[in-house]
């Protein structure tokens, strides 16, 4: 969940450079990610037939922010087993000591140096997607 | 010895008697009828007896008539004065010769007894004449002779005494040093003197000498009681003159001491053996050697001269003052014959006079001296003494100021308060300290600072008040303009705070959106650069390729300024979690976050052995991580970098390096830790000393050392923080030294240090 088409794009390289970008879902801002989590009954939308196996999440997002997003993913027991990695500009220790305390996975602060910001996408997807094991019968439920 | 007796004394007498006698004899021989037969010896009785009682002529006398009474009347021829028959002539010249033999025998005896009566008339007349008691007694202890002073000292007549027994009529007597004295003198047959009471009904002293005598005793006494009494008189009197404190002198009209008691030994120093028999004038100073001829003047006029104060002289020389009250001696005749001189040291008297009435002076000129009013009351608070000063600066009456009428001058919001004020300080002897406004002859009333103090009298008890009323209201009136003015200084900075708060808080949303907004276009920049470098390369040439570099490598660059920018705005706003931290820990830890840059260099860093200190942990950290970095940094071009991570103890400016006197605080006390870090790297010039702790400050440039510019304020700013201070030393490739200390209570000057930091960010707005 980014709004920055620009780091959308920068971060789906990253990814697509080790061939981790197959399955990507980008979603631009908090309402439109809450929706696809957990659908809206409201316009007849149901959440995502398959979850995701992890979830990129920018803190600064339209609508809805990232920390609710986190909240609400963290909070609800369909969502909660999913890992949220936090990729974000910010360094304030409040937003990091928020996001620890809704059970965040992983806090990375966005680098501006394309080489480090590519090193430490492929890090994260490699460790997420492929070295990670988690409990896959709870994530179906 | 009867009358009769005393009568024959007269020779007339005694020959009457004869006469008569030898009439009487011739009577006898009238009834004889022959006369002639008649015992002629019948006259012998009769001349005997004129003999006897009148002696040898009368007795002759006797004899003679007797004889020719004889002749005439009895022998033949009778009627004539012839003898006619021998054995007439021869009867007759027996008794003619018994008359002569008894005559001058009865003479004898005559003669023997008056003597006696005489030598008894002498003694007695001689015992009566002497003032001494005199007794005898016989050896049964009776009386046998009083006389009549003796009779007289134990209060009766001698015919009431005599024949009496002694212990009868004395019983006390008897157990009395008197009786054993009388029984010794008796029985040993010595003679014995003894003095001695005797008790009732005399109630006398007694002086009795005894003498013992064939008859038994005899005693001459004396009462003795007066001058008993006078002697015991005398020594008390001694007693009280040689007890006495006081010097006590007698001395003779010449000046020449008499007598000299242990009081003058005590006072002059001389001894009694030193001074009787020498001139008075040796106690007395040279300037004062005519009082002594005046003072016998006046002793010789009969005058006594009392408490005359003066000077006298030690044996030591000393000069005491003495007062002396000098009375004229007399004779028993009334006669002055010298003078008796009582004398007391009063020298600790006149010495605590003269201080006193220095005190007195000093006091006096004081208040005469002093601006300020000075006023007295007594012990009851009441003014009682007129008060010049009071009354020329509030214009009241001596009359107006009495009591505590003075109130009256004061500004009417103040009386109440000050009479209270005043009670209490006289109830509780308290001081008094009090500010009044006071109003003075203008009219105008003035403020004045009041104090009174209790002066107590030698018991303690408070005598008078003492007190001065300063005026101070120049004073006053500048104070309130000073509160004033600080009234409006505390609402501006009040204003002034709201303000900077406000600004801060907008700093801080700034921040934050520099730290997202700005952060994210230079992403993209950064990122889509190296995209085209990386996989667009082919179709770039070198000329773009490097311009694409450039434009990487600055949007790195500002990348970094935002995070160094971030961080430095991070620390003001953080909350300090101070505790007792080790420093060298802190730096330790540091050091292996900056292994990397030491990676394939060679670099010796030595901590020294640094004192605990009060702080943040993290945040101390950092500064070392700053420091440590920046010493790195700048070693970078030496073979061997050598850094030195250490503290000392500040000794005040003369025992330190030039450091701390470049730039250490003032508020610096000695023992207080100041830490440091020390490279030999590039340095730098003291000139831009101001300089290296501001922000985006840099006195290196970019193709030197790289770098933001935000390490050393990032430092400053903790350190400040802390309430602490930090500042740097060097010299142009002579490597550089940077200083910190910390307060032992970090927190205390939090806010203040965050007031300094303003004014020295607002000062350092200069870039290099």
């Amino acid at each position: 969940m980014e709004d920055n088409p620009a780091d959308v794009e920068l971060t789906l390289h990253a990814l697509g450079k080790h061939n981790l970008a197959n399955h990507m879902r980008v979603l631009r801002d908090g309402a439109e990610a809450l929706e696809y989590l957990f659908g809206d009954e409201e316009r007849g939308v149901s959440p995502a037939a398959i979850p995701p196996r992890l979830i990129l999440l920018d803190l600064k997002l339209p609508k809805v922010n990232g920390i609710e997003v986190l909240g609400r993913v963290k909070s609800d027991p369909r969502t909660k087993s999913i890992p949220v990695v936090v990729l974000t500009s910010s360094r304030e220790d409040q937003d990091l000591h928020m996001c620890y305390e809704l059970s965040v996975n992983s806090y990375i602060v966005k680098p501006v140096d394309f080489g480090n910001f590519t090193e430490a996408v492929r890090q994260l997807g490699l460790y997420w997607l492929l070295l990670n094991e988690r409990p896959h019968g709870k994530a179906q439920s | 010895m009867g009358k009769h007796s005393l009568s024959l004394e007269r020779p007339v007498w005694r020959y009457l008697l004869a006469v008569g006698l030898a009439v009487l004899a011739q009577l006898t021989f009238i009834p004889f009828e022959d006369p002639s037969s008649s015992p002629l010896i019948l006259y012998a009785p009769f001349i005997v007896a004129s003999a006897i009682l009148g002696g040898l002529g009368p007795g002759f006398t006797t004899m003679g008539l007797c004889l020719l009474g004889a002749i005439y009347f009895l022998v033949e021829p009778i009627g004539s004065l012839t003898i006619a028959q021998p054995m007439d002539r021869d009867r007759l010249a027996v008794l003619a010769v018994t008359g002569v033999v008894a005559s001058v025998m009865a003479e004898h005896g005559r003669r023997n007894r008056e003597r006696l009566a005489q030598a008894n008339r002498k003694m007695t007349a001689l015992l009566e004449s002497i003032s001494d008691g005199f007794n005898a007694f016989d050896r049964e202890w009776r009386y046998t002779y009083v006389n009549t002073a003796g009779a007289k000292m134990l209060g009766t007549k001698p015919e009431h005494l005599v024949g009496r027994n002694l212990w009868e009529l004395w019983p006390l007597a008897s157990q009395s040093p008197f009786g054993a004295a009388y029984r010794r003198a008796m029985a040993d047959n010595v003679p014995i003197q003894v003095e001695a009471f005797y008790g009732e009904p005399l109630n006398a002293w007694f002086e009795v000498r005894c003498y013992p005598s064939a008859e038994g005793l005899s005693l001459f006494y004396s009462d003795v009681t007066k001058s008993r009494r006078a002697q015991e008189q005398s020594r008390l009197l001694a007693a009280i003159v040689e007890g006495s404190d006081d010097a006590i002198i007698s001395k003779d009209l010449k000046g020449i001491i008499r007598s000299w008691n242990q009081g003058a030994e005590r006072i002059y120093g001389y001894s009694a053996a030193e001074m009787i028999g020498q001139p008075v004038a040796r106690v007395i100073p040279a300037d004062h050697v005519d009082e002594l001829e005046e003072i016998m003047q006046y002793i010789q006029l009969g005058r006594t001269i009392e408490h005359m104060e003066t000077e006298r002289l030690t044996k030591d020389g000393r000069r005491i003052f003495v007062s002396v009250t000098i009375s004229p001696l007399r004779d028993e005749e009334g006669a002055i014959v010298g003078a008796s001189s009582i004398g007391r040291d009063i020298t600790g008297r006149k010495r605590a006079e003269s201080a006193l009435k220095q005190s007195e002076l000093r006091y006096r000129s004081l208040v005469r001296a002093t601006s300020q009013i000075v006023w007295t009351t007594n012990s009851r608070g009441e003014v009682v003494e007129d008060l010049p000063a009071w009354r020329e600066f509030t214009g009241q009456s001596p009359e107006n100021a009495q009591g505590w009428g003075r109130f009256e001058a004061l500004h009417p919001d103040d009386r109440g308060r000050t009479a209270d004020a005043w009670s209490r300080a006289v109830i509780n002897h308290s001081l008094y300290e009090t500010e009044y406004r006071l109003r003075g002859r203008d009219g105008e009333y003035r403020w004045m600072a009041v104090h009174g103090v209790p002066v107590p009298d030698e018991q303690g008890n408070v005598q008078e008040w003492v007190g001065t009323c300063a005026d101070i209201h120049d004073r006053v009136m500048a104070e309130e303009e000073v509160r004033k003015l600080n009234q409006t200084l505390e609402r501006r900075v009040v204003e002034r705070t709201a303000e900077l708060q406000a600004a801060n808080k907008e700093l801080e949303a700034f921040a934050y959106s520099v730290s997202h907004d700005l952060r994210a276009p230079l992403r993209a920049i950064s990122g889509f650069s190296r995209i085209l470098l990386e996989e667009h390369a082919p179709n770039l040439n070198p000329e773009a390729q490097r311009y694409l570099r450039i434009v990487t490598d600055n949007a790195v660059q500002m990348g970094n300024l935002i995070d160094g920018l971030l961080t430095f705005s991070r620390l003001g706003r953080q909350a300090l979690t101070t505790r007792t931290v080790d420093p060298s820990d802190m730096a330790r830890l540091a050091i292996s976050d900056l292994a990397p840059e030491q990676q394939g260099r060679e670099v010796e860093i030595r901590i020294g052995d640094l004192p605990a200190c009060q702080a943040d942990p993290l945040l101390l950290r950092q500064v070392y991580f700053n420091l440590l970095s920046n010493a790195l940094k700048y070693t970078r071009r030496r073979t061997s970098a050598c850094i030195d991570v250490g503290a000392f103890l500040y000794r005040g400016l003369d025992g330190q390096s030039d450091a701390c006197r470049n730039g250490a605080p003032r508020g610096l006390a000695p023992e207080d830790p100041v830490y440091y870090v020390r490279d030999n790297g590039a340095g730098f010039d003291m000139r831009y000393a101001g300089k290296l702790f501001g922000v985006f400050q840099r006195l290196h440039r970019a193709d030197e050392y790289e770098g933001t510019g935000v390490g050393l304020a990032t430092v400053r700013r903790i350190i400040t923080r802390h309430g602490g201070h930090v500042w740097g030393e060097g010299a142009l490739d002579q490597g550089a030294t940077f200083y910190f200390i910390l307060p032992a209570n970090g927190q205390a000057a939090e806010q203040l240090s965050e007031e300094a930091e303003s004014s020295e960010a607002a000062r350092s707005g200069e870039r290099v």
